[in-house]
């Protein structure tokens, strides 16, 4: 229990570039808002602050077992230590970042619109219909959506170079491709979509991240016990 | 206590260990010889629990060591290990982050015995100072059997001897088994307490350093008379040149004589004349 | 240990030169009885021996009864240490240097009352 937080505190720590990439994105875009909305006062849509934080997740589930895997195993850290150790960190960055996001939705989204005369921030709380609710009810979805993410890419990256990898990224490329044109299939990656992100009763869709991020999660032990160090 | 039982692990075609068996049931230092690719490597992943045995079982202290059960009290040490790019100071507390026995203090003693910089970030250190925290990382692990694979790798022979000098320290009066694998046998030769000799997976030879001393010995002289002398030895290789030969045994003494005389043979020839076979055949068998 | 037997020779095992040096050091009295001798690891450092060898010759000295444990001190020298290695000594010079050295003598023609009077010179030397 010790080390899997020692470890989740570690990855936390150890996750510069996924930090790095999510802080110019962001302050990037911070600063063109100001040049656009408040200095030159153009109209137009645009993505909300917040949108590019929810990047942070993505990028770690890509970066830690992609980079801290093998130093941590160099500490002497065990292989089972790290497969307990890699979610508490994904789900404390999901925690911040979803409180980030609602902050600048509440609170920063409003002071840029202000000088707009018409709406036009798309932010995902919005855009996902996570707003419905209430805050609390925006928080859990979001918070389960992101963790469902990061659990993803984490799984995903593990199995890059073995041969389940390659067979998991050409299903995936075919899932995409072949079922969006085909209409009965289009309809279930639609009900997928919509379970995992849509879905009109929270409860549904913050329990469907949370089971199926839990299995993509766990699938990634067996990666763990053939990656090399 | 260490046991491989009919171990073979394959990469592919590729046979790494082949139906190895071993059972290391006593503390010290043990030197690891053989060949590139005569897999030593593979043994310390195995034990480490880096990588599955394909065939066989490796038990450390009684329980199978795998993958998903990495032995508690073991600690690899890769050669050009990675590590986070910290400060010494920082990397040693992230250690007892992730291993609760690890022991800070005593790392940065040894950090100091080292001459390590403990304020330097790991990645402006050189090639051999990294392999010093490696390391230092092993020994203040706490765990009692530390696997340094060629942790000498490019350093200078007063690095080497301080090295040596400072890890047969810190084993003595331990209870560690520390494995060390090497090409440059001149400093390993004078410290490890037992010697394991493997060649294409298999184990050649497994035995106290002293036995070497004992037990191996060239002797040269009137081919028939050497012939005669050493008939019945174990011949580990042999050399003809004109009507003399040199034979190198690893058995019984013998008394040299006139038509011959007996010289000791360092481990590095007597590693040699063992595992260089197919090398020599061609001119001597 | 003098300078020139402290350098090792490669013909014998390194145990059984270290075994000689120190019987050669309770021989000439450099260490008298239940005196301790030089420990293992001196051993090994000062020769640059691995100190398993070291070990080796210490048990060898042990197991013929020239030296005993000292508990908590070291090895030391037993009492009847050096007559016992006078003792063997004298029985080696006896079955093999000396009938060596003849046979040496007789093999470059050198005869008998030769060899005794060569004897006699070097003794007054």
């Amino acid at each position: 229990m010790k080390t899997m937080t020692g470890i989740a505190k570690i990855n936390l720590k150890q996750s510069k570039t996924a930090y790095m990439i999510v802080g110019i994105l962001f302050f990037l875009q911070v600063g063109s808002e100001i040049v656009t909305r408040v200095i030159l006062r153009l109209e137009g849509g645009g993505l909300a602050l917040g949108n590019y934080l929810l990047l942070l997740p993505l990028l770690m589930g890509i970066f830690i077992p992609a980079k801290n895997f093998s130093k941590l195993l160099n500490l002497g850290c065990k292989r089972l230590d790290f497969f307990r150790g890699c979610l508490p960190a994904y789900a404390a960055a999901a925690f911040f970042v979803t409180l980030a996001c609602l902050v600048l939705w509440l609170a920063v989204d409003p002071v840029l619109l202000s000088y707009s005369s018409e709406p036009s921030l798309y932010n995902l709380f919005d855009v996902f219909g996570f707003a419905r609710d209430g805050v609390a009810i925006a928080f859990f979805r979001m918070f389960a959506f992101l963790l469902l993410v990061s659990c993803v890419a984490h799984t995903l990256t593990l199995v890059q170079g073995r041969w389940y990898g390659w067979l998991a990224d050409a299903l995936i490329i075919i899932i995409i491709s072949v079922f969006t044109p085909i209409a009965p299939l289009r309809a279930a990656l639609v009900w997928f979509f919509h379970t995992i992100i849509f879905h009109e009763f929270a409860a549904v869709q913050i329990l469907s991240c949370l089971i199926l991020g839990a299995a993509v999660y766990c699938a990634g032990l067996a990666p763990i016990k053939a990656k090399q160090i | 206590m260490i046991e491989f039982s009919n171990v073979t692990k394959n990469y592919g075609k590729n046979t790494a260990m082949d139906n190895f068996s071993i059972k290391i049931d006593q503390p010290g230092m043990y030197c690891l010889l053989g060949r590139n690719g005569a897999g030593k490597t593979t043994l310390m992943k195995l034990l480490a629990g880096n990588v599955a045995a394909s065939e066989g079982t490796i038990t450390v202290n009684g329980e199978a060591a795998g993958p998903l059960a990495m032995p508690e009290s073991v600690h690899f040490v890769e050669t050009g290990a990675t590590q986070f790019n910290m400060r010494l100071a920082d990397l040693f507390k992230a250690a007892a982050e992730v291993n609760l026995s690890f022991d800070v203090p005593f790392a940065m003693g040894l950090a100091r015995r080292f001459q390590l910089d403990a304020s330097k970030r790991y990645k402006h250190l050189s090639f051999g100072m990294k392999a010093m925290v490696n390391t230092v990382i092993a020994m203040a692990s706490g765990r009692d059997i530390l696997l340094l694979d060629e942790p000498v790798l490019g350093f200078d022979p007063v690095m080497r001897k301080v090295f040596y000098e400072l890890l047969s320290e810190s084993c003595a009066g331990s209870t560690k088994t520390v494995i060390v694998s090497t090409h440059i046998i001149d400093e390993i030769e004078k410290t490890a307490e037992r010697l394991i000799i493997i060649d294409r997976g298999k184990k050649v030879l497994f035995c106290d350093m002293a036995e070497i001393d004992e037990k191996a010995y060239c002797v040269t002289g009137i081919s028939e008379s050497v012939q005669a002398a050493t008939a019945g030895l174990n011949i580990i290789s042999e050399t003809k040149a004109g009507g003399f030969m040199t034979r190198h045994i690893y058995d019984q003494r013998i008394e040299a004589s006139e038509k011959y005389s007996v010289s000791s043979l360092g481990l590095t020839d007597f590693f040699v004349s063992l595992v260089g076979r197919e090398q020599n055949s061609g001119e001597a068998m | 240990m003098t300078k020139e037997v402290m350098a090792l020779h490669e013909e014998k095992p390194v145990f059984m030169q270290i075994i000689e040096m120190i019987e050669d050091d309770i021989i000439s009295g450099t260490y008298g009885a239940d005196e301790l001798i030089i420990s293992t690891p001196q051993i090994s450092k000062l020769l640059s021996v691995n100190p398993t060898t070291a070990q080796r010759a210490i048990g060898v000295l042990t197991d013929r009864g020239i030296i005993y444990k000292k508990r908590g001190v070291g090895m030391a020298v037993a009492p009847a240490a050096k007559e016992k290695l006078l003792e063997e000594r004298r029985a080696r010079f006896f079955e093999k240097t000396v009938p060596g050295f003849v046979e040496e003598a007789r093999k470059i023609a050198i005869t008998g009352d030769e060899l005794i009077k060569i004897i006699k010179e070097s003794i007054n030397d």
